[in-house]
């Protein structure tokens, strides 16, 4: 996406403050949690990437899961029983997706990575310990029936290794309540009897839930709530605990909740001043002092809507 | 000429015919019409008029002037008039009265009635709603004035609602309904209520629990006001004894501990107990954690200063400030309401719990 010839963030003061806690935590205890929250379209995802991107130029494994209210979307998914625990179920397409986007996100960085104990797929198939990480994303991806699996593996062979070899491991997971609330009615995930799937008889999901809890160390996570993937008699309000309920936030708990607010005065009128910069605001009245400021109300100087009012000028 | 000499004669013999049959009285007034007719008519006859052959004189009566409205009353009354004397008790609006314009109706469109609410004349919304002019604060005032002389002096030490309340800790509404009617039994007046504050029961947590518990809806939480009605019994104070003897058994069982209620699971809490909750058994192993790191970890300093007590020691870990920090912070979270300040005491809390250190803004 190269639409002004280059990808830029604004450097905002929730992504600051979270990569200084993140400079400063001691890696040897148990992963700390760190929980963005913020109204539709504040900025949560892009402070989670602008940190996630500072984090990646210091040499850290990226765990990335784009937006986790994918994985619990029944959009007309192939789901499978898994064959390594009756009772839990599988998305090969989505577990692949997220392998291939896993090993883009860390070329060069798992060359080192070697598995530490045995796993068998099929009674002909088995990955001898020792296998290159690498080796076994690429098998998730060709035989994406154990996708989820591979998943697994590989995200328990981070968590081992984090400590024996001293990686450094970022786990971020944009809207984290999906693996704790009820699915849509509609939207819900359902198995060949039609029943349908609780969140956390999902291999996929199950794996990301360890990634969470604080029982490994030499990472850190970092999790985005939103309101968009819990149902839409539960959007009230934005904040961690209503969005997680009382399950997620015990996951979670004890976690650094990090408001991300909408823009400030000074932020909103940089990002209009850029846009004209750009030239993406080619109206004259846009460019006047009145113009910025009728942008401001109409948006209310949220970000979101800030790029769509301004998408039509 | 016979002919009309015929008739003359005739006439005289009627008369003379009825003078026969009369009696003296009216002897006399005969000849004096006689007389009278004589001198009217021109010479010794009369002229025979035929209706229709001469123009005749009609008077016509002139029309009556059109009813004209009197001027309303508002027109010529006085500034500084009493107007509880105008107005003094309840009547349905009367336009003519009233002496301010006020508007009130629907109008569909600039066509309908030129586009302008109806003003009060003749105004049937107007009369429709109820009115409060029989009621104004000079109207009250005079009520009060004629009531006073039944009221008696108000008791010395209750001079404050919080006074009252804690020396007539309950409160009864009854309702009497008086009107003329064949029967002056009313089905409403049977009702009676009892309200008093929860805090005026000697009550424990569990008691005060089951007591909310089993008065369900009758307690408001707000106002910390328990309300209690009933007409189930046909006269009103039955109905109070009834309520009066409910309150009694309110109480007495709330105070009674069954074996059942130790059954009671996380689910049934009347509130977030933290200590019975997983943030405490999070909360306490992700301490045990660290503090096994610090202990192995060469350099001299500690990254949990405050943690220098036994791990496996839960109370005294509970009882360190910051470990009791934390513990309030995330039970505000629950039982209050959760916005960005009680977010930011559990953010702070749990910075110190973790000694997470950073630029903060």
């Amino acid at each position: 996406m190269k639409t002004f010839n280059e990808s830029c963030l604004m450097v905002r003061r929730p992504s600051v403050e979270l990569i200084s806690y993140i400079k400063n935590i001691n890696l040897n205890h148990p992963v700390h949690r760190f929980v963005l929250y913020g109204r539709k379209g504040a900025g949560k995802t892009c402070v989670m990437n602008h940190v996630m991107h500072a984090c990646y130029r210091d040499n850290w494994i990226i765990v990335h899961v784009p937006w986790a209210g994918r994985l619990v979307r029944g959009w007309k998914k192939e789901i499978t029983e898994s064959s390594y625990k009756p009772g839990r179920y599988d998305v090969p397409a989505d577990g692949a997706a997220w392998l291939a986007h896993f090993l883009h996100q860390n070329q060069g960085k798992l060359k080192d990575l070697k598995t530490t104990s045995e796993y068998v797929w099929t009674k002909r198939e088995k990955a001898e310990a020792g296998t290159p990480l690498e080796e076994i994303i690429n098998f998730g991806m060709t035989r994406i029936k154990f996708s989820s699996d591979c998943v697994g593996v590989v995200l328990k062979e981070l968590r081992q290794q984090a400590q024996t070899k001293g990686l450094k491991v970022f786990v971020a997971i944009s809207s984290v309540n999906a693996f704790f609330v009820e699915w849509d009615h509609v939207n819900t995930l359902r198995n060949a009897e039609k029943k349908k799937i609780e969140p956390e008889e999902m291999t996929i999901i199950h794996n990301f839930k360890k990634m969470l809890s604080p029982t490994w160390t030499h990472g850190v996570v970092v999790c985005t709530v939103s309101e968009v993937v819990n149902m839409e008699t539960q959007r009230e309000k934005y904040t961690p605990l209503y969005l997680l309920g009382k399950e997620g936030f015990e996951f979670l708990d004890p976690f650094v909740p990090i408001l991300v607010p909408e823009y400030s005065e000074k932020e909103a009128l940089s990002n209009i001043d850029y846009y004209i910069d750009r030239n993406w605001i080619q109206h004259d009245y846009g460019k006047t002092e009145e113009g910025k400021k009728e942008i401001m109300f109409v948006s209310n100087k949220n970000p979101f809507n800030i790029y769509r009012v301004c998408s039509s000028l | 000429m016979s002919q009309v000499g015929l008739i003359t004669s005739r006439r005289t013999l009627q008369g003379c015919m009825r003078s026969v049959f009369t009696t003296s009285h009216h002897e006399r007034s005969e000849t004096a019409h006689d007389v009278k007719s004589s001198n009217n008519e021109e010479g010794e006859f009369r002229v025979y008029k035929i209706d229709g052959l001469d123009a005749t004189h009609t008077e016509r009566r002139t029309k009556r002037p059109p009813k004209t409205p009197a001027v309303p009353r508002f027109r010529s009354m006085p500034v500084d008039q009493d107007w509880t004397d105008v107005w003094p008790s309840a009547a349905t609006f009367k336009w003519s009265v009233v002496p301010f314009p006020v508007r009130q109706g629907y109008v569909k469109n600039s066509a309908d009635n030129k586009g302008v609410i109806p003003s009060k004349y003749a105004n049937l919304e107007l009369m429709k709603g109820p009115n409060f002019l029989h009621l104004t604060p000079a109207h009250v005032k005079k009520h009060c004035a004629a009531l006073k002389k039944f009221c008696t002096q108000w008791p010395e030490g209750l001079e404050t609602d919080e006074r009252c309340r804690r020396h007539f800790p309950i409160e009864s509404v009854t309702t009497s309904y008086v009107f003329a009617a064949p029967s002056v039994r009313d089905p409403r007046s049977r009702i009676a209520t009892i309200k008093f504050h929860l805090s005026d029961l000697e009550l424990d947590y569990h008691a005060k629990d089951k007591f909310i518990r089993l008065v369900g809806d009758k307690y408001n939480k707000g106002t910390d006001e328990v309300t209690f009605e009933s007409d189930r019994c046909p006269l009103k104070s039955q109905n109070m004894e009834y309520l009066k003897f409910v309150l009694t058994a309110v109480y007495f069982e709330s105070w009674k501990k069954e074996s059942w209620e130790d059954l009671k699971t996380l689910d049934d809490m009347e509130k977030y107990i933290w200590d019975l909750n997983v943030s405490k058994k999070n909360c306490l192993s992700i301490l045990k954690q660290i503090k096994a790191v610090d202990d192995v970890s060469s350099s001299d300093e500690r990254w949990l200063n405050y943690l220098s007590v036994d791990v496996s020691d839960e109370e005294a870990v509970c009882s360190l400030p910051e470990v009791a920090d934390y513990k309030k912070s995330v039970e505000e979270l629950f039982c209050e309401d959760e916005n960005i300040q009680t977010i930011n005491n559990y953010k702070n809390s749990v910075k110190k719990l973790l000694n997470i250190q950073g630029e903060v803004s």
